[in-house]
């Protein structure tokens, strides 16, 4: 076990459960809601798309990576704020 | 308290050895065209261009065997985030899910979108949910995870159990799609082909295990990536000048809208997913591409994604590799370059499908058969589509041609006239795609045979015998897979969705609850995951066809989610309540640093304070 106490370790904890649970609802709502409100969206273009139908496949894929990039990044952040990290 | 933070060192030199592999890979297709050129038989090239990768992995995975059981299951803890992202993508994308996947934008456009959602979705909830408490624990695989989580052998031997069906299903799957497409290519007796297929992918992982598995899936899916962009860049410069195919589709999709109502492709309408579905025998064209939402309800939209999505955040393959980096925060950095990896994918199979049906409503559709250019003689020589004079009026009438899902993205260098290594090249890319995934799953199963099965009840075994177990125990399964691959008719692709569907069903549920959930019990874990399974695969096998509220038995998951999490909450209510032991470990996971819970058990077991792990 690693030298943390426990009232950092629940504070750690319960920062790490918020941001997965948040990002999860996020993946959870970009995914659910983009692609039902695409064909509304497709008689607008965008690079020569339907917009709809740019935003359910290109716009949603650059949209999913920068949320796991940004969760990464955060919960990096918050384990260097509690001293758990093995990076050099 | 431990310190012991162990920096894993990488290999330095892993970026030159790929480097070369590229480049003698890409040396190997620029010198196939030239020969072609000069002359060199067709039959001779697709030998060449199929079977050369193919020895190129086995000889990899021959130079990195080892002996080492932390090499043999999880690549010495030292694979950089980078190469552990390609190997992730290799096992999501696969060669069922690449083929399948273009023949179903092709077939019915946007409506397959569902499947590329849910592969990315599922790795952002894996990075977040998942990845860094599993590579904490360090399990060497998914049943181990659980076994060190309740302190239980007998949720471990559970656990082997259930995870047996989904991982076979995905291996039979991509043993199917290879055949098939090695069969185009080779044109000898299938069986025969696939007997070699299955003896090289054997001598790939056996010596090497993960560790043999990680490089050459790296290698595999470099190999996908090269071979399906330099044909599709070179038609998006022949189509739009620009040569950013995953972009400049968007100026054909209006184009194929009109040529389509030209030539007969009706608007489509609302249908269960089971129809809406291409399946692997020669079909016409009936569905517009730029559609969404058109053929596919909103509901069975959703639940295709959902069983993606939550499929592949705890496929039983891709859990191993959780433990494969050297730390915590480098196993969530692998999930966004698979991420970026796999977005890539999900973004040029669409282009892929858009440009091959644009050409084929350019030259193929609307014409007597008489008319037909010679693009679409080769293609019917190839096996890869039907064509047929029109029932009605054979000498005017539109030619009738129906097109194989799995050949489709095959199509496209034929319809463009290039030089047929670019054929092979395709191929390639797509027995790339097999070999690294039925890599992954035949090291996953037998992982499991060694670790879940054997090593629990020998723990006085030594390293040699374990390892030897594993060997045997992948020259078992292998030869399972290739009986049931032969002895057995089935949709690769539906097997494909069912598979995700009974992983979702069977191990999210409790797995999430293992991880974030302190009160679940062994007890309640198994009843989980048995009610997940039994709810999925009974809607397979008692109602298929019949969609039970409102959720069509191919994404059965859905139901089996829910059930399992009811029944992982109540069976931990009515049982005793977890041990502080227990608890300590669900703490211990939740903290990054240190060493993983396997090794601190490891050490433990060593000075007879504890059973081995």
């Amino acid at each position: 076990m690693s030298m943390i106490d426990e009232a950092q370790r629940k504070r750690h904890a319960a920062g790490s459960f918020r941001l997965a649970f948040g990002v999860s609802g996020v993946i959870a709502a970009l995914v659910f809601i983009i692609p039902n409100v695409a064909p509304a969206l497709n008689e607008y273009a965008f690079f020569r798309f339907p917009l709809g139908l740019f935003a359910s496949t290109q716009g949603m894929v650059f949209c999913l990576i920068a949320v796991i990039y940004w969760a990464s990044s955060q919960q990096d952040r918050l384990d260097r704020k509690y001293g758990l990290t093995n990076e050099l | 308290m431990s310190l012991n933070t162990s920096y894993i060192t990488p290999n330095p030199r892993l970026g030159t050895g790929f480097g070369i592999f590229t480049s003698t890979f890409a040396s190997l297709v620029v010198l196939l065209i030239i020969l072609e050129q000069l002359g060199l038989a067709r039959s001779l090239i697709s030998q060449l261009i199929i079977v050369l990768p193919i020895v190129f992995y086995a000889a990899i995975g021959l130079y990195v065997r080892t002996t080492v059981v932390e090499d043999y299951f999880i690549a010495g803890q030292r694979v950089p985030p980078l190469y552990n992202g390609l190997a992730l993508s290799a096992n999501v994308v696969s060669g069922a899910g690449l083929l399948g996947l273009t023949g179903c934008f092709f077939f019915i456009g946007y409506d397959a979108l569902p499947i590329a959602l849910g592969w990315c979705a599922g790795l952002g909830l894996m990075s977040i949910l998942l990845a860094p408490y599993l590579r904490k624990m360090g399990a060497y695989t998914l049943p181990g995870f659980f076994s060190i989580r309740f302190s239980s052998r007998i949720c471990r031997v559970v656990t082997a159990l259930l995870l047996i069906p989904p991982v076979l299903m995905l291996l039979v799957a991509e043993l199917h799609i290879g055949r098939s497409v090695a069969s185009i290519f080779l044109r000898s007796d299938p069986d025969f082909i696939l007997q070699i297929g299955c003896l090289l992918l054997a001598v790939t992982v056996i010596f090497g295990g993960m560790r043999a598995l990680t490089w050459t899936q790296c290698a595999q899916f470099i190999v996908v990536i090269l071979s399906i962009s330099v044909p599709l860049i070179a038609v998006s410069i022949l189509v739009t000048n620009l040569p950013l195919p995953q972009l400049s589709f968007g100026t054909i999709i209006q184009q194929l809208a009109e040529m389509e109502a030209q030539r007969g492709v009706a608007p489509a309408f609302v249908q269960p997913l089971g129809d809406v579905l291409p399946g692997d025998d020669a079909t016409q064209l009936n569905k517009p591409f730029g559609v969404m939402l058109e053929s596919l309800g909103a509901g069975d939209f959703i639940a295709l994604t959902l069983c993606f999505m939550l499929g592949a955040a705890v496929l039983p393959t891709q859990i191993p590799r959780m433990s494969t980096t050297p730390s915590v925060s480098s196993v969530r950095k692998s999930i966004g370059w698979a991420a970026i990896f796999v977005g890539f994918i999900v973004l040029t199979i669409p282009a892929f499908a858009a440009f091959t049906k644009f050409q084929v409503a350019l030259d193929l559709l609307g014409i007597p058969a008489s008319q037909i250019p010679d693009s679409g003689a080769v293609l019917s020589q190839l096996g890869l589509l039907e064509i047929s004079p029109n029932s009605l009026d054979p000498a005017l009438g539109n030619a009738e041609i129906a097109f194989y899902r799995d050949y489709v993205a095959l199509m496209l260098p034929v319809l463009n006239d290039f030089p047929f290594v670019l054929i092979g090249l395709i191929g390639a890319a797509a027995l790339a795609a097999v070999m690294a995934a039925a890599g992954g799953q035949l090291v996953t199963l037998a992982n499991v045979i060694a670790n879940d099965f054997y090593h629990p009840f020998h723990q006085t075994a030594s390293p040699a015998r374990r390892l030897l177990v594993a060997r045997l125990g992948l020259i078992a399964i292998i030869i399972a897979a290739y009986l049931l691959t032969t002895q057995t008719e089935f949709d690769p692709l539906r097997l494909l969705i069912q598979a995700f569907s009974v992983s979702a069903g069977t191990f999210f549920a409790p797995l999430i609850l293992a991880i974030w959930w302190k009160g679940l019990t062994q007890f309640g874990a198994i009843c989980g995951m048995v009610v997940g399974l039994a709810v999925t695969a009974l809607q397979f096998t008692v109602s298929p066809g019949v969609a039970i509220l409102g959720v069509d038995p191919l994404t059965a998951g859905m139901l089996g989610v829910p059930l399992s999490l009811l029944a992982a909450i109540g069976g931990s209510m009515v049982s005793p309540k977890p041990s502080d032991e227990t608890l300590e470990i669900v703490n211990e996971i939740g903290i990054p640093s240190g060493e993983t819970v396997h090794a601190r058990l490891t050490r433990l077991a060593a000075r007879g304070k504890a059973l081995k792990p």
